[in-house]
């Protein structure tokens, strides 16, 4: 039972990070698409 | 899409606004935040490997004590981004400034994720040490409380309301729920309840490797959150800047229809 329960909390943390931050990328890959260059500050 | 003004605009990019020539920019990336990515992926695949393979079991608890190398880094993250949303709203709350909003409003979405993974993790762990999933313990009610108290903090930065009032509004709940965080932090100490005391301090008694597994997963988890909002903020940024700009089209628009009106009388927006 401990290591169901551990592997399911890695999975769950990793796999949640994973999928918030693959979330965030996609959303600024479509908003770069649609605004001009002058105004994208702070992009780097 | 809708903007503030009511109007829908199938696209922001127009004839005004031809200047994505150059080189293509894609997504919220930087040569800054490939490296610290990098870094971050190379640094959470050392803490796998100490947490869940050279680390050894715990006397007591057996192996389900790797669930502390996501546990803990986990709150680390979470305070860390409130400690951030604290100082963004309180800037914001001096001088009304985007960037502080925006700051703190990307920093808050990162602390309700990673509190959401907090109380995750907890509850597998608790079912293994305590046998139960949940127990009304000051700690687990004091952070599900702040998890309550940030989404709707959340909630008031979607509230459809006039930019100012809701970034003024969101600062004043950012500045009053940090003092739950303060309580999330102090509540092993102020009463007595399931949860065990503060993991790291003057009497810890983890051993060496495990403490290193820890140490190492924290760093990991800290850059993880750092590379998070630093994309979070830009995308925010951009969102901004799509709002603002479907509002001047919106505002032009009823401006160049008023002048063309029947009576040629320019009339008022």
């Amino acid at each position: 039972m401990e290591w169901t329960h551990v592997t399911i909390g890695h999975l769950v943390v990793l796999g949640g990070t994973a999928g918030y931050a693959a979330s965030v990328l996609a959303r600024g890959r479509r908003l770069t698409a649609r605004i001009p260059v002058r105004r994208r500050r702070f992009l780097g | 899409m809708t903007n503030a003004a009511g109007t829908t605009n199938a696209n922001v990019m127009t004839a005004e606004t031809p200047a994505v020539a150059g080189p293509a920019v894609q997504g919220t990336g930087s040569r800054a935040t490939r490296i610290l990515g990098w870094l971050a992926i190379v640094t959470m695949g050392l803490s796998l490997l100490f947490g869940l393979i050279l680390s050894r079991p715990e006397v007591n608890t057996g192996d389900s004590v790797r669930l502390m190398y996501v546990h803990l880094p986990s709150i680390a993250v979470a305070y860390l981004a409130f400690s951030v949303t604290l100082i963004g709203s309180a800037a914001y709350l001096r001088n009304q400034s985007v960037f502080w909003d925006l700051l703190a409003g990307s920093a808050a979405e990162i602390g309700v994720v990673f509190t959401a993974f907090l109380l995750i993790s907890g509850s597998l762990w608790g079912r293994t040490t305590w046998g139960t999933y949940w127990e009304w313990d000051p700690r687990l009610t004091s952070t599900a409380v702040m998890f309550v108290m940030y989404l709707g903090y959340l909630a008031i930065r979607g509230l459809d309301l006039p930019q100012e009032t809701r970034s003024r509004r969101a600062a004043i709940v950012g500045v009053v729920a940090v003092f739950n965080v303060v309580i999330v932090h102090y509540s092993v100490q102020w009463w007595r309840g399931l949860h065990q005391g503060q993991t790291i301090g003057v009497d810890t008694k983890l051993d060496g490797l495990m403490l290193f597994s820890l140490f190492l997963s924290v760093v990991a988890f800290i850059l993880v959150g750092t590379w998070l909002l630093i994309h979070r903020f830009r995308v925010a940024w951009l969102e901004r800047q799509i709002d603002d700009i479907l509002l001047s089209e919106a505002l032009d628009e009823r401006r160049s229809e008023a002048s063309a009106g029947p009576s040629g009388v320019e009339g008022r927006v």
